[in-house]
């Protein structure tokens, strides 16, 4: 029974009835029993269907509504009201309630004003791995004895590896001697195995001659590193680019998948067994060795019959090549082997998805240079036929029936061939326009392509070096560096160390001038933007644009100074920067060039081109000084303060220097004075 | 008679060899003295007696009926939370009632009585039932032997005696003497038992390997279904001539196309390990905040909150990427009661509110301002679902029943009684032409909109232990999934009836499910552990759990991006200590 006759009998004290007899307490009990019974049953409903797990005051409200009973009123206590026995009564309980004052309740201070309902997002997971962040459930934590037991399994397996590296090196010169043996076709493998071997060599002194207790350590401290990356790197996955409806734009018009997964997985793998190291590097274990033997044999016969094979081995540069991701993956792979006395491996998987889209921008963007090389063909083939041609013509005066019918039929043909040609090539131009404009559009805007930014940089800083005579596909890799810039969200701080360098190239190289048709200015106008871009940007780096510019002007003056091409970039760098550097470094500089560059061009002696850059980059400079120019002496007229006081040089130096070609920079008084009569 | 008793009383002791207990009753009843003729030699069995007692006493066949649907009756309306407990001790009863009319020779009023009340054991002894019929000795002799064993918890047992002592049922006394045992059981123990006998069964599936299942169904789900091919319920012909060379064209169009889309996707078959789940988490409001809706488009999010006030956040998502901002949130207030469910048109026009004052509201999201209100229910409506041409919806309330609405009528069209208690949730079926209740009565019923019967029941014994909380209908409109209070969850298959598969993994309410879109085999979802869970029938359950945040709700987009939200739940750390 829920209450006594005893409490019964109480509760009929209170409202007045003294003397209940036992059966009757008894009787009401029950039924008091089962109403309450049913208005808990009731009030659940409530507290069920506001997903709640507490009943509240308010439950028992509705659920007496629901019944048509008059609700409870009173003042309603966030705190559980407390049951207080009676003193001096084992069994008679009340509720601690206090009298409260209508005069302090009415003039007590408001409450605080409740928090705003808000809501943020997150991932809570992705492709099926919860990001550490802070908004999902921490992990467990090692204990020290934890660690103490894993540190002992590392020593052990230490002594293990040393072991079983010695064994392996001998295996693999075996198998190095039978693949020596055989020909040139197999010849870049044998560099391969070579520099593998090396690296195993590096690898095993080390692990030998070092003490034992010094590598834990730096093992610890590398996995520690790889932690952390790992931790930031989910964390860029599940904070910068928090946006589900991205997802859907993510995904490529061409490859349109009803699947999810964008992002790219990051597992990290503590490899127990040697056998795994083993496999990761490459090196075959014992009971691989005969496979192994059998495969390399059999490769060996294909390749002579594989033309493919042949082409691979022959033509390293090949772009295409070069372009697929298993390239990186290996180039990964050789990062991997150089640590090899890591024992932590990070693998990073890419989805389908992501591969293909890498492929196609990867393709699209080096097709330029394909172009190109396919457009000189067609010229070179209309030269080489045209000199064929006349020597036709020529040699046909002796041979006259049987050659001019050949010829005209040729030169009929080919012609119509060249213009085929010609049209497919001004297609295949058009469309690869289209098809370019689309990728860097989607580079400067997908949030999704987070997991391929350092393949996308390797790429670029690879290709800057190999496209170095190409000047139309150096600016497609600018164009595709200035949208992975503009991304916002993606943060290249990280990589601003590989990024800035192959931008740079382009801004400063001497060799870009090779093609004398090709515009190398505009390219390093671009490039120097890019660099403004960047600074801009990570402005917040404070040793960034110093470290930048510091290169720029040792290029532009001093001991090391470099060529007139790349002064020019220097100049054209610095005019993006800022009117602040073009003050604080160029204009301090600017006699000595100038005097350097009027020098070549005076010079008779010198050869034409020469004379043209120097022009180019006076005309730079001109332009950069003018940039500030203007301002300075706008602001002289306008306000009385001057906005630069620490000018180097005043507007009367500079006009002795350069004369009336700065004048339509100067703010004249005629200007003014037109101005403030309008 | 009162001496006659005392005799037999007395006998009684002595035969059971209670021999102080019969030295006292001598003593303080002294009847030696008033009876006369003390007969020592006749042995007399004393419940031989009572039974005799009992039978001249003129038990008619009415009164086996009276008893029987009176109980009933009272089980009906007792408790709700004990209901199914006492409908188990009205099962034995009903067969007994059943065996002792024929035994007396009442053989039509026997088949009557049966027939009549058949209806209310079928969900659970349907097979047992039929066997009664084929094999009458048998059973019989089993019943009547073997003590029928019933589970009870403490107060609705004594309910129930209350209750016959009341009214004084002598039959359903005596039978509940001689043929029940009564396991009384605190509802804790109850639990452990539950999950031992749960154990047991699973073992035994595992020696058996196949389970077995009869061919036999509930005439309930006999009825016909059309799922496969897609029909308006408002369009008069309905039904479809299945020789029609016409359909049959379509048909084989409709599996071709089925053929193809496997063909595509099985290569990038959804795989739950590896979902993506995004979570939404509010702050500030938990025990404030009752229902999140979201529309997979991402475009607003709503909460219902107990205050009977809703919000609607609005997200601007920009084409050049540069993130999604959040507009500040649209206060709609109107309701007197807090609101319990929400849901958004197709078109992300409108949405429909469900509150504890009995109304629905329809609001334009454009506007944000209340267009209409929809009273009828009694009590709280617990919630609502539109039908994807967003002309109708229907609702499900505490008084019991499910409703449907047009939204230009301001009565209902349709009302679908038939739960024994309150419909929790309700959900259309993927091509409109029926919809799904859950109940406290631990049942699913499936109704046909266009004449508002019950279609389905789906209950079976080792259904759901707890009350129905969330319901989903797979893509393909063939299962019907529905999860449960104690964490259970039980997808059935609609055609047959019957229990596909029950997985239990939850240790909290699930609170919602919903299909990922292609596949009939794959579900989330959310419950009130924490935990998001992705089923698949061919794998183990993957679980993500939250920092502390219940789910409310779980919604796949169509890009199978699993969207999910809860408000956040301050950790009690003094709780923990």
């Amino acid at each position: 029974m829920f209450l006594s006759t005893d409490s019964i009998k109480n509760i009929g004290h209170t409202v007045g009835v003294y003397s209940l007899k036992e059966t009757v307490a008894a009787e009401l009990s029950s039924d008091v029993e089962y109403r309450l019974r049913e208005l808990i049953q009731d009030a659940l409903k409530f507290t069920k269907h506001s997903r709640r797990t507490r009943l509240t005051q308010e439950d028992i409200n509705s659920a007496l509504d629901l019944h048509g009973k008059y609700k409870i009123l009173g003042h309603v206590k966030k705190e559980t009201p407390k049951f207080q026995r009676v003193i001096g009564d084992q069994e008679l309980f009340y509720l601690d309630e206090k009298i409260f004052e209508l005069e302090e309740v009415i003039n007590a201070p408001l409450p605080l004003y409740p928090r705003n309902v808000s809501f943020s997002g997150h991932w809570l997971a992705v492709d099926g791995i919860q990001p550490r962040t802070l908004s999902n459930p921490q992990f467990q934590k090692v204990t020290k004895k934890q660690k103490k037991q894993q540190d002992q399994q590392q020593l052990k397996l230490e002594e293990e590896e040393t072991q079983q590296a010695k064994e392996t090196e001998s295996i693999q010169e075996n198998v190095n001697e039978n693949a020596t043996g055989n020909g040139n076709g197999n010849g870049n493998r044998n560099q391969e195995d070579k520099q593998q071997e090396q690296k195993t060599k590096q690898s095993n002194y080390l692990l030998e001659d070092l003490p034992l207790k010094r590598i834990r350590r730096r093992r610890r401290k590398q996995q520690e590193s790889c932690e952390t990356n790992q931790i930031e790197l989910e964390e860029a996955t599940s904070t910068q680019q928090f946006d589900p409806r991205a997802r859907k734009n993510t995904l490529l018009s061409d490859v349109n998948l009803g699947t999810s997964t964008i992002t790219a997985k990051i597992t990290l793998k503590r490899e127990d067994g040697i056998n795994n190291i083993l496999s990761n590097l490459n090196i075959p274990s014992q009971l691989d060795l005969k496979l192994l033997k059998q495969k390399v044999q059999i490769e060996e016969q294909q390749q002579p019959n594989d033309p493919k094979n042949k082409g691979n081995s022959t033509k390293e540069k090949n772009p295409r090549d070069d372009s697929k991701l298993k390239s990186v993956h290996e180039e990964e792979q050789n990062l991997v082997k150089m640590e090899k006395e890591k024992e932590v491996v990070i693998r990073h998987v890419l989805t389908q998805e992501l591969q293909l889209y890498y492929d196609q921008v990867i393709k699209i963007v080096l097709t330029t240079s394909e172009n190109e090389k396919l457009e000189k063909d067609l010229i070179e083939m209309e030269k080489g036929r045209e000199q064929e041609n006349s020597y036709f013509s020529t040699s046909s005066s002796s041979f006259p029936s049987f050659a001019s019918s050949s010829t005209t039929t040729t030169n009929q043909f080919g012609n119509k061939q060249w213009e085929n040609k010609l049209k497919i090539m001004k297609e295949k131009k058009e469309y690869h326009q289209k098809c370019l404009q689309i990728i860097l559009n989607d580079l400067s805007q997908n949030s999704g392509i987070i997991q391929l930014v350092p393949y996308f940089i390797q790429f670029i800083a690879s290709k800057v070096r190999i496209y170095f005579n190409q000047i139309s596909q150096l600016i497609t890799l600018m164009k595709a560096t200035e949208a992975l810039v503009m991304n916002p969200s993606i943060k290249l701080e990280r990589y601003l160390h590989q990024l800035i360098p192959s931008i740079m190239t382009c801004a400063l190289s001497v060799d870009l001038e090779r093609d004398v048709n090709e515009d190398h200015w505009e390219m390093r106008e671009y490039a120097a933007q890019i660099i403004a871009k960047i600074c801009s940007k990570y402005r917040r780096f404070p040793a960034l644009q110093p470290n930048i510019t510091s290169v720029l002007v040792a290029a532009l003056v001093g001991k090391n100074k470099r060529p007139l091409a790349s002064q020019y970039g220097a100049i054209v760098c610095l005019q993006a920067l800022g009117k602040n550097t073009i003050n604080m470094l160029l204009l301090p500089n600017i006699e000595e060039l100038l005097s350097q560059f009027e020098k070549i061009i005076n010079q008779d002696k010198q050869k034409q081109q020469k004379k043209i850059h120097a022009i180019r980059c006076k005309t730079a400079l001109i332009n950069a000084i003018g940039n500030i120019l203007f301002d300075q002496t706008f602001t002289q007229f306008s306000s009385e303060s001057k906005p630069f006081n620490s000018l180097h040089l005043n507007v009367s130096n500079l006009y002795d220097l350069f004369g009336n070609r700065i004048s339509p920079f100067v703010y004249s008084d005629k200007y003014y004075h037109t101005q403030s009569l309008l | 008679m009162n001496n006659s008793i005392n005799w037999l009383v007395f006998n009684y002791l002595q035969t059971k060899g209670y021999k102080r207990a019969s030295e006292n009753f001598l003593h303080e009843s002294d009847f030696m003295n008033n009876v006369p003729k003390f007969r020592t030699n006749r042995d007399v069995n004393v419940i031989e007696y009572l039974h005799s007692r009992n039978t001249t006493s003129k038990n008619s066949a009415e009164d086996y009926q009276k008893s029987y649907s009176s109980a009933h009756l009272w089980i009906m309306e007792t408790l709700e939370i004990y209901r199914d407990e006492l409908f188990e001790l009205l099962y034995p009863l009903f067969v007994h009632f059943y065996f002792d009319l024929k035994v007396k020779g009442f053989n039509e009023e026997a088949n009557n009585f049966f027939e009549n009340n058949k209806s209310h054991h079928e969900a659970l002894h349907f097979e047992e039932l039929n066997l009664i019929k084929k094999k009458e000795e048998e059973i019989r002799e089993k019943f009547r032997t073997e003590k029928y064993t019933v589970e009870l918890s403490d107060y609705p047992f004594t309910m129930f005696i209350n209750f016959i002592q009341q009214s004084n049922f002598v039959l359903i006394l005596k039978t509940l003497n001689q043929f029940i045992n009564v396991l009384i059981l605190p509802v804790k123990e109850r639990k452990k038992l539950a999950k031992r006998r749960e154990k047991r069964e699973q073992e035994q599936k595992k020696q058996e390997l196949t389970s077995f299942e009869s061919d036999n169904v509930l005439s309930y789900n006999q009825q016909g279904i059309q799922i496969g091919i897609e029909t308006s319920f408002y369009a008069e012909e309905a039904e479809i001539n299945e020789n029609d060379p016409e359909n049959e064209k379509e048909k084989n169009q409709f599996s071709d196309l089925v053929v193809l889309d496997v063909d595509e996707f099985e290569n990038l078959r959804y795989q739950p390990r590896k979902a993506s789940i995004a979570f939404y988490t509010f702050f500030h409001c938990y025990e404030k905040l009752n229902t999140i809706e979201l529309n997979p488009e991402l475009t607003y999010i709503a909460a219902g909150f107990s205050d009977s006030t809703i919000k609607y956040w609005k997200t601007n998502y920009k084409e050049n990427g540069s993130g999604n901002s959040i507009e500040k949130p649209v206060l709609l207030s109107g309701h007197s009661g807090s609101i319990y469910s929400l849901k958004i048109n197709s078109k992300n026009t409108s949405m429909l509110s469900a509150s504890g004052d009995g109304t629905v509201r329809h609001w334009s999201l454009d506007l944000g301002k209340s267009l209409v209100c929809y009273k009828g229910h009694y009590g709280a409506v617990w919630d609502v679902d539109f039908f994807t041409d967003n002309y109708y919806f229907a609702t499900a309330g505490i008084d019991k029943t499910a409703r449907l609405w047009a939204l230009d009528y301001s009565h209902a069209i349709r009302i679908f009684a038939g739960h024994y208690s309150e419909v929790n949730c309700v959900k259309i079926h993927t091509k409109n032409q029926y919809l799904a209740t859950g109940s406290s009565d631990k049942t699913v019923r499936l109704w046909d909109i266009r004449d508002g019967k019950a279609v389905r029941l789906f209950k079976t014994q080792d259904g759901h232990d707890g009350f129905i909380t969330a319901l989903a209908f797979s893509h393909n409109g063939n299962t019907l999934t529905s999860g449960a209070n104690d964490g259970s969850i039980i997808t059935w298959d609609i055609r047959t009836g019957k229990k596909r598969k029950k997985f239990k993994d939850h240790s909290g309410s699930i609170n919602s499910l919903d299909y990922i879109k292609r596949n009939e085999e794959v579900f989330a979802s959310g419950s009130n552990d924490n935990t998001i869970k992705i089923w698949d029938y061919q794998e183990s359950p993957k679980s993500y759990q939250t920092k502390n945040t219940p789910i409310y709700r779980v919604m796949f987009t169509p890009e199978n991006i699993l969207l999910a939200t809860g408000p956040y739940k301050k950790i009690d750390f003094k709780k923990q200590k």
